[in-house]
């Protein structure tokens, strides 16, 4: 875990997406080889923060995980915000450690509310949690055309007409 | 000579001078730095509109500098790369006015001339404009034609005098909900009037009319029914024939001669090559901020400090909009699922135009009050929530209940107050001498200070809009003031008088110093007035147009 690199992304952390890249230029790399690892952390994060229930979907049902996926290719999203939310993830698992001796996927609901809330009280991880925390709401409630929001799930559940016109394959953002 | 006039910048003060001059057959050429997008290329779609820097620039690639005062008393300059406060506005074909809502106001004769009618006020620099209101009226009732502007003249006390008996086009069709805030409004004893905006409520001028699809603000309008730079203007000036627009042109100097007139516009191409045009008349509408900034990169040998800057006022008297904010709640089980309907509230207040109030001594200049739902995208409206009133973060099912209430329950309607951002000493554009932008220029630095007479009014008028929300049935309703500047309204930095020492353009919008050269975007303002000034950005650079022709001829 390149704890540096997570603190300089944290403290530049601002209201775009494009601040930090600035900041994290300047440290080494997150090396993303142990990406299928850190899935299964953000898999588990996401249900935590977004759970599934009957009548409104979660994380799950939104393809969060596959949203994030492809954030991370996504060729406008710069790299610092990439490694940002790739440190993050390594820095929870790395509190979990500290505080349980368990990894954050082997705890139980009660236990990873615990590390969450105590990740909370940090300013580094309060700031990355509301990072978290809002691509959730992106992934929620973006269009459908970006990988989330799977069959509009989360506009139906919260009965959200979208505006028209929707955007098309080859008018997504990324590509004008 | 490539062109009669170059004209930089395509929005709100470029686009109607391209306009006029091609259609009474001048060499048109437009520099623009974004690229040229079309109706074609606007979508509802969030992430392009607001959670991506798809129509702005990389703050990375090309940052201001923001200076601010901290409580120790020093200034402080950080690079917007690292803070995220954005200062960038529509970087293509039309600006800024494509992501308008375009709701619009006129200013009042009395916003022309708030020194004689108000007195000076402490450590703010107010002063008359060098023209009338009565001079700008023929071109205020030209935007209502050319641009399309829908609306109902209603009679007021503050009402603007007219040429015209009523707008070009009826008002946009209205929300339900307006019944109850007239009704409000008159057991107040308020004058509530039907809100202009630049918006067509049916198809003509070769533009389709409104969708109604309740996302103006922000988004490019996939029909053309808002009356964009682009829309109303820009592509009927390249249909005359005489004008050519070159986007993602990016003018890095204007070269002045022994003489000091401008002779070429030097700006990097697509590709990054340095190209140049060259032109009997330059005009000059990059947004306040970069029209500041290029003056200031441009020095030539009369110039030293700065194109037309031997005031040294090149930047100075910056300008935002004052004003406050307010909300209240309206839940779909008291007042209907109607509240649902994306039509437009178009309701403005304008009662304390000037506040006459005993607590506040004489009288003094006050504003607008405009209404508003919120905006419908639904990622803003949720990443709201997912901080609770205390600071702490809301995940899990707590969350997913708060959503459901507020997506499900009702709809926030919002106040937004707007009041003169007095022009003060601490307000301006300077170049930075470290940061420099992707093409190695140094970007612009932004002191930003607000006048605390902003901060009083602005609370004051907020503090009225809510009387209206409470009055109406909301629930918790709120209102306040900031002092940090609404960053998509800048204006000043060029102001325009008769006296050469203490302004930079004389009262044709000219500069003093550089007699083929105009600013037309809106830094030629000495005070912003108390109401969104775009309409008058508009009519001043029509009424410009006229000036430059009589000097072309």
């Amino acid at each position: 875990m390149d704890r540096r690199q997570f603190l300089i992304g944290i403290s530049a952390l601002g209201f775009t997406l494009t601040p930090i890249s600035a900041f994290l230029s300047k440290a080494s790399p997150v090396k993303e080889t142990n990406l299928s690892q850190q899935v299964s952390s953000f898999r588990a994060l996401f249900e935590h923060l977004l759970p599934s229930e009957q009548e409104a979907p979660g994380a799950h049902e939104i393809n969060a995980i596959g949203y994030l996926q492809w954030v991370l290719k996504d060729p406008k999203v710069n790299n610092a915000y990439r490694l940002f939310l790739l440190a993050g993830i390594q820095n929870l698992d790395e509190v979990s450690f500290k505080q349980t001796r368990k990894h954050f996927i082997e705890l139980s609901h009660d236990a990873r509310e615990k590390v969450l809330r105590a990740l909370e009280t940090t300013t580094e991880g309060y700031r990355w949690l509301k990072e978290i925390l809002e691509f959730l709401m992106e992934a929620l409630l973006g269009d459908p055309i970006y990988g989330g929001n799977t069959g509009e799930a989360g506009w139906k559940w919260l009965q959200h007409v979208p505006g028209f016109p929707r955007p098309l394959p080859n008018k997504r953002y990324f590509l004008l | 000579m490539n062109a009669d006039v170059c004209v930089i910048g395509s929005g709100a003060g470029g686009a109607p001078i391209a306009f006029s001059l091609a259609k009474a057959g001048y060499k048109v050429i437009v520099l623009e730095k974004g690229p040229w997008l079309t109706e074609q290329d606007f979508y509802k779609d969030e992430l392009a509109s607001s959670r991506r820097r798809t129509y702005v620039p990389n703050l990375k690639e090309e940052p201001h500098v923001i200076e601010t005062k901290e409580e120790t008393g020093h200034w402080t300059a950080r690079p917007t790369y690292g803070s995220g406060w954005d200062f960038w506005n529509g970087n293509c074909v039309g600006g800024a006015t494509n992501f308008m809502s375009g709701s619009f106001y006129r200013l009042k004769p009395i916003d022309f001339r708030v020194l004689s009618t108000f007195g000076p006020i402490d450590d703010a620099n107010v002063t008359d404009w060098p023209i009338a209101y009565e001079d700008l009226e023929p071109y205020y009732a030209l935007v209502e034609r050319e641009i399309g502007i829908s609306g109902k003249v209603v009679s007021h006390p503050y009402a603007e005098p007219r040429s015209t008996e009523n707008f070009p086009y009826p008002p946009t069709q209205e929300h339900p909900i307006n019944q109850t805030i007239d009704k409000a409004c008159t057991a107040l004893g308020f004058k509530v009037f039907s809100t202009p905006r630049a918006i067509l409520p049916f198809s003509t001028m070769g533009r389709e009319g409104c969708s109604y699809s309740g996302y103006c603000g922000s988004y490019g309008c996939a029909t053309g029914a808002k009356g964009s730079a682009r829309a109303a203007l820009i592509n009927r000036a390249v249909t005359t024939g005489y004008c050519e627009v070159r986007p993602q042109a990016m003018v890095y100097r204007l070269e002045s001669d022994g003489a000091g007139k401008v002779v070429a516009a030097h700006y990097f191409d697509k590709q990054g090559l340095s190209k140049t045009v060259r032109a009997k008349i330059f005009v000059v509408a990059c947004q306040a901020i970069e029209t500041a900034r290029l003056l200031l990169l441009s020095e030539g040998p009369k110039h030293p400090h700065g194109l037309a800057n031997g005031s040294r006022l090149v930047g100075r008297n910056f300008l935002f909009a004052g004003g406050g904010s307010g909300s209240g709640w309206f839940s779909f089980a008291k007042f209907g699922e109607h509240l649902r309907e994306n039509t437009f509230i178009n309701r403005t207040l304008q009662d304390w135009y000037v506040i006459k109030d005993s607590a506040w001594g004489p009288p003094q200049k006050g504003g607008t009050i405009s209404f508003g739902f919120e905006h419908p995208a639904p990622i803003a409206r949720a990443t709201t929530l997912v901080e609770d009133s205390h600071g702490k973060l809301r995940w899990g099912k707590p969350l997913k209940r708060a959503l459901e209430r507020r997506f499900l329950k009702g709809r926030f309607m919002e106040i937004e107050a707007f009041c003169d951002w007095l022009p003060h000493d601490h307000c301006y554009v300077t170049l930075d001498k470290q940061v420099k932008d992707k093409w190695g220029l140094p970007v612009a630095k932004i002191r930003v200070a607000f006048h605390p007479r902003n901060l009083q009014v602005g609370w004051y008028l907020a503090s009225r809009g809510a009387e209206v929300l409470k009055k109406m049935g909301a629930e918790d309703v709120v209102s306040f003031a900031v002092g940090s500047p609404p960053t998509n309204l800048m204006a000043g930095g060029c102001r325009f008088g008769k006296n050469p020492h203490t302004s930079v353009l004389d009262p044709d919008c000219r500069a003093h110093e550089v007699p083929n050269l105009f600013v037309t975007d809106g830094s030629f303002m000495p005070t912003g007035g108390s109401a969104p000034y775009t309409w008058t950005i508009y009519a001043n650079a029509f009424r410009v147009a006229e000036h430059i022709k009589t000097q072309l001829d």
